[in-house]
């Protein structure tokens, strides 16, 4: 363990990596128990695919016409958000089936990405570090962007906290008490979306839907409240980033598999505990 | 009446301005009407139940008086406005059923959900959590506040989603079939809860529960595609042919009543 920590000590990588998962764990926490309660786990992954194709199309206009303030992470916010704004529609129009447009979505996401990074000019493009994430590489920009989204994230939710909860419990009745639904649950979406950003930068692609939902539906088997959730789902986020980070920097495994197993076991774990609990 | 207007010199709550007024109301999804050519009224004070069969129309009409639904023709008013306008004086009442079991809040948070009106951001006040202890008070569940949604038996939640109109303080009460879900042992407890609402508000409920009728009604009106209007109590035999008629809704509706047979309603 004290090898972590003089590591991040010494080495900023590490401190910024440790940063960064601090912070996102708060927004993680409680997007990921408004994502569990709602039932929108599927649209959250949809957004994370979604941002492939963002972050594909990001390099490649930023290198062919040479506009540097155009980041892979602002590429991602703009893909997420589009995505998270389509979803919405399709599913408040009710035009077609939301299953469908999810899987559309998430499929062309990636595509398009994938097909932007081959064309891209200059040097190759390490796929491996946004489908599966990987935390040693967050910069300082990153720790910044981290904090600013997610304060935006969680002011949000602080301030309409009551607004949500009742959009997503009941929506025709929040809607005659003046409410509008469809706002708030666009609302929902886009910081479900952003922090999909913040989760691919973090453990990748197809890693981050675990992280969203697993430490939210272990939380949700422990009480029935929405806000004893979000802080349960907090710590238990707090715990694997910052856990799991001087774990697997100690064992030298890759971080997110090893944040996204514990995660697993933990949950799976607490299905054991549950019973236990209710045999006495 | 007279002596009022000239003492007040306001504009008397005159009886007849019906607190509900649909006139020649049609509306349809597709261009099939589901409801045509419908005209009753409601006047202040009125238990209405609606009765009819499936298909017949009667959510339709009960968004229609939420304003989730735009009539096709005619007019509908609550107040004297249009129910969009006045529909916080409205509390709406949907069946327990309808709510994800896996839910986690509280009842006292759902009656809160009452008070989303005077919420524009952060925590509900004082006077919410009062008026909310308040309406729970008045359907019997203040010890059961804090309990979950989901621990709740069909009753319970129903009185809870009863508590949450409340909390807004109607003067139009909405029920969907709220004892569809509810045992018949407590239900005797639950239409006490509803007659002593009755002495305070207009209340219009869907219903298919005879003792409901009987018990809380002053009058029915029969929606099917067109509604006729009953007024309660009648004599010994219209009640049995309505009633017969009600249970006939219940075993019978697909075939007698969707075919637009009124025969049982007929009788005025």
């Amino acid at each position: 363990m004290s090898e972590f920590l003089d590591a991040v000590q010494n080495i900023p990588l590490i401190r910024y990596a440790l940063l960064a998962g601090i912070v996102s764990s708060f927004t993680f926490g409680a997007v990921g128990a408004f994502v569990v309660t709602r039932r929108i786990g599927y649209i959250a992954a949809a957004i994370a695919h979604s941002i492939l194709g963002g972050i594909g199309a990001a390099i490649y206009f930023s290198r062919v016409y040479e506009l540097p303030w155009l980041t892979p992470m602002l590429g991602a916010v703009i893909a997420a958000l589009l995505s998270a704004a389509l979803i919405g529609w399709v599913t408040l129009r009710a035009g077609e089936r939301e299953d469908t447009i999810i899987g559309a979505i998430w499929a062309f996401g990636m595509a398009t990405g994938l097909l932007f990074i081959h064309y891209a000019p200059g040097k190759a493009v390490s796929l491996e570090s946004y489908i599966f994430g990987n935390i040693l590489l967050t910069s300082r920009d990153d720790v910044v962007a981290t904090v600013v989204l997610g304060a935006f994230v969680l002011t949000l939710i602080l301030l309409f906290y009551h607004k949500l909860v009742a959009v997503c419990f009941d929506e025709e009745y929040a809607r005659l008490r003046g409410v509008s639904s469809k706002v708030y649950y666009l609302l929902l979406l886009g910081i479900t979306a952003i922090s999909m950003v913040l989760m691919v930068r973090l453990v990748g692609i197809i890693l981050s839907l675990a992280l969203l939902v697993l430490p939210a539906a272990t939380a949700s088997r422990f009480s029935r409240r929405l806000w004893v959730i979000i802080l349960l789902s907090i710590g238990l986020t707090l715990i694997y980033n910052t856990g799991g980070l001087a774990i697997s920097f100690q064992l030298d495994t890759p971080t997110g598999p090893f944040i996204v197993l514990v995660a697993s076991l933990v949950y799976a774990l607490s299905f054991l505990a549950k019973k236990v609990v209710q045999k006495r | 009446m007279e002596t009022c207007r000239e003492t007040d010199g306001n504009p008397p709550p005159a009886q007849d301005a019906a607190i509900v007024e649909a006139s020649n109301l049609s509306f349809g999804y597709t261009r099939q009407l589901v409801l045509e050519d419908v005209s009753f009224s409601i006047p202040e004070g009125e238990s209405l139940c609606m009765i009819g069969p499936n298909g017949g129309g009667k959510s339709t009409l009960l968004k229609l008086l939420l304003g989730l639904l735009e009539p096709g023709k005619g007019s509908l008013s609550l107040f004297g406005s249009s129910p969009e306008n006045t529909r916080s004086k409205v509390g709406y009442v949907p069946q327990a059923m309808r709510f994800d079991p896996l839910f986690p809040i509280t009842a006292l948070d759902i009656v809160l959900m009452g008070r989303l009106e005077r919420l524009r951001w952060g925590r509900f006040k004082k006077s919410c959590h009062e008026a909310a202890e308040k309406a729970l008070g008045q359907v019997g569940l203040q010890d059961l506040a804090h309990r979950p949604f989901s621990d709740l038996s069909g009753g319970q939640r129903q009185r809870v989603l009863i508590a949450r109109a409340l909390a807004s303080e109607p003067q139009l009460l909405l029920l969907d079939e709220p004892t569809a879900n509810i045992d018949l042992s407590v239900e005797e407890k639950f239409i006490e809860t509803l007659a002593e609402l009755k002495k305070s508000m207009t209340i219009l409920m869907v219903t298919h529960d005879l003792d409901l009728i009987s018990e809380i009604g002053d009058s029915v009106l029969c929606v099917n595609h067109r509604v006729h209007r009953h007024s309660l109590p009648l004599s010994g035999e219209t009640i049995k042919e309505i009633y017969s008629g009600v249970r006939r809704l219940e075993h019978d509706r697909k075939t007698r009543h969707l075919q637009g047979d009124h025969s049982v309603c007929q009788h005025e």
